[in-house]
């Protein structure tokens, strides 16, 4: 089981899509935290490697607390023989070399929230007095950069700024980024014109995805890498689709424990609350959870694209349809749209025998002759 | 908006793993179990916190 530790409802920035709710400064005790991570050493579990994710509000503002767990991880890694990864997502204002070289020595890989050029950062990503923080992000990810070959960016596609995305594509790739998921804001109004907008901008990504492929260099876009690799191996195996509290729990600084870390917000509504880490978990919730969350919507059912669609997402689907098992129609476009381009892309490439192409996704340079 | 079903779909020019693979000589040489880590990795290449295989919403 994976844990997500939340270490604070606090945050530098006032994001409008924030799914963490009212900023405050309620940090996570050491006893909730020592908890936390007790639950994923002490369960027995057959995954080799429990993985440990940083997350907020603001992680590094509780840069002390986050030093602290992970030297309680190592300790108790050492102690059961249990390896662990750990992972930060953060808004990279806190950031420093000094943070970025602890953060490489402890193998902490780091997610960087940046929306992209300054247009698209600012229609989202503001400080609470409303002035820019392009310029701090920026300078955080050139830090990153310094200290990780292979940084992960992440940038949510809102119609604030979808109008920027090939400009931001542009942005990231200019800088050396080579890992880059785009993450929807389903929760967003989405009109014609701005779903237009949308897929002009993959259509962009895209087309970057194919020179970069073609001059001999991988990169990797969410939504075209993993809907190349869900056909190459016929659909989301179980495993990797969201188990909703059974593979990954988040923990909240009061130390109640839901299924999603989207669902976290306050920690008032307590949507979906499976237990906390003092009292244990509630198990009539956590059997609710479970058994509902299998997507019944006879539309799906019948879908060509249903293993590779990523309609399992339950706390993006309560969302939208106010069901844990029925997704919403943005969903359905995304993926249809997803899929289509990302095929287009590796139909095109893997006629030209792309031998970075073919080493990246067939795991072997030259095509077979029988392909050829 | 309405949830769309497709139907007959047929947009992937580039085969399965496993198809190429069966026809390959080299592939009767590589073993399924690795092929699948080896596929398993790529998406875990995008999986940072909160964001299991890339597939953030």
């Amino acid at each position: 089981m994976d844990v997500i530790l939340h270490l604070t409802h606090d945050c530098q920035l006032d994001c409008a899509y924030c799914y963490g709710g009212r900023k405050r400064a309620r940090a996570m005790s050491w006893e909730v935290a020592q908890r936390a991570i007790d639950l994923i050493f002490d369960q027995p579990s057959t995954e080799p490697a429990p993985q440990i994710g940083f997350f907020g509000g603001e992680p590094l503002l509780e840069l002390p607390l986050l030093r602290q767990c992970v030297a309680y991880a190592e300790a108790k890694s050492a102690a059961t023989g249990k390896p662990f990864r750990t992972v930060i997502t953060t808004n990279g204002l806190g950031l420093d070399d000094g943070i970025a070289e602890y953060l490489k020595l402890k193998q902490i890989e780091p997610t960087l929230s940046f929306d992209g050029v300054a247009a698209a950062q600012d229609a989202s990503r503001p400080y609470p007095d409303g002035a820019s923080s392009f310029a701090d992000t920026r300078q955080a990810m050139l830090t990153l950069l310094r200290h990780f070959p292979d940084p992960i960016i992440c940038a949510v596609v809102s119609p604030e700024n979808v109008r920027c995305l090939p400009d931001t594509i542009d942005f990231f790739m200019e800088a050396g980024i080579r890992r880059l998921l785009l993450n929807p804001n389903f929760f967003a109004d989405w009109d014609e014109p701005h779903l237009d907008l949308w897929r002009q901008g993959y259509e962009h990504a895209a087309r970057r995805f194919e020179e970069e492929f073609r001059g001999g260099r991988v990169m990797h876009l969410n939504f075209i890498t993993t809907k190349i690799v869900t056909h190459l191996k016929g659909g989301y195996d179980p495993w990797e689709c969201c188990d909703f509290g059974l593979k990954e729990i988040a923990v909240a600084p009061s130390g109640n424990i839901y299924p999603c870390q989207r669902m976290v917000g306050e920690d008032t509504e307590q949507l979906g609350l499976m237990g906390n880490v003092f009292t244990g978990f509630i198990e009539q919730t956590c059997k609710a959870l479970a058994d509902g969350r299998e997507v019944t919507s006879p539309e799906c059912l019948e879908c060509d694209l249903r293993r590779r669609c990523r309609n399992w997402c339950s706390c993006v689907n309560h969302r939208l349809t106010g069901r844990f098992d029925r997704t919403g129609p943005l969903v359905c476009f995304h993926e249809r749209m997803a899929i289509e381009i990302a095929d287009r892309v590796a139909s095109a490439l893997f006629a030209e025998k792309n031998a970075t192409f073919m080493e990246t996704f067939y795991f072997e340079k030259h095509a077979d002759p029988e392909w050829v | 908006m309405k949830l769309k079903p497709v139907s007959h779909y047929s947009g992937a020019r580039y085969p399965r793993l496993a198809d190429y693979l069966a026809k390959s000589t080299r592939g009767r040489t590589l073993s399924t179990v690795g092929l699948a880590i080896a596929l398993a990795a790529l998406l875990s290449l995008l999986a940072g916190c909160g964001n299991m295989n890339g597939s953030v919403a």
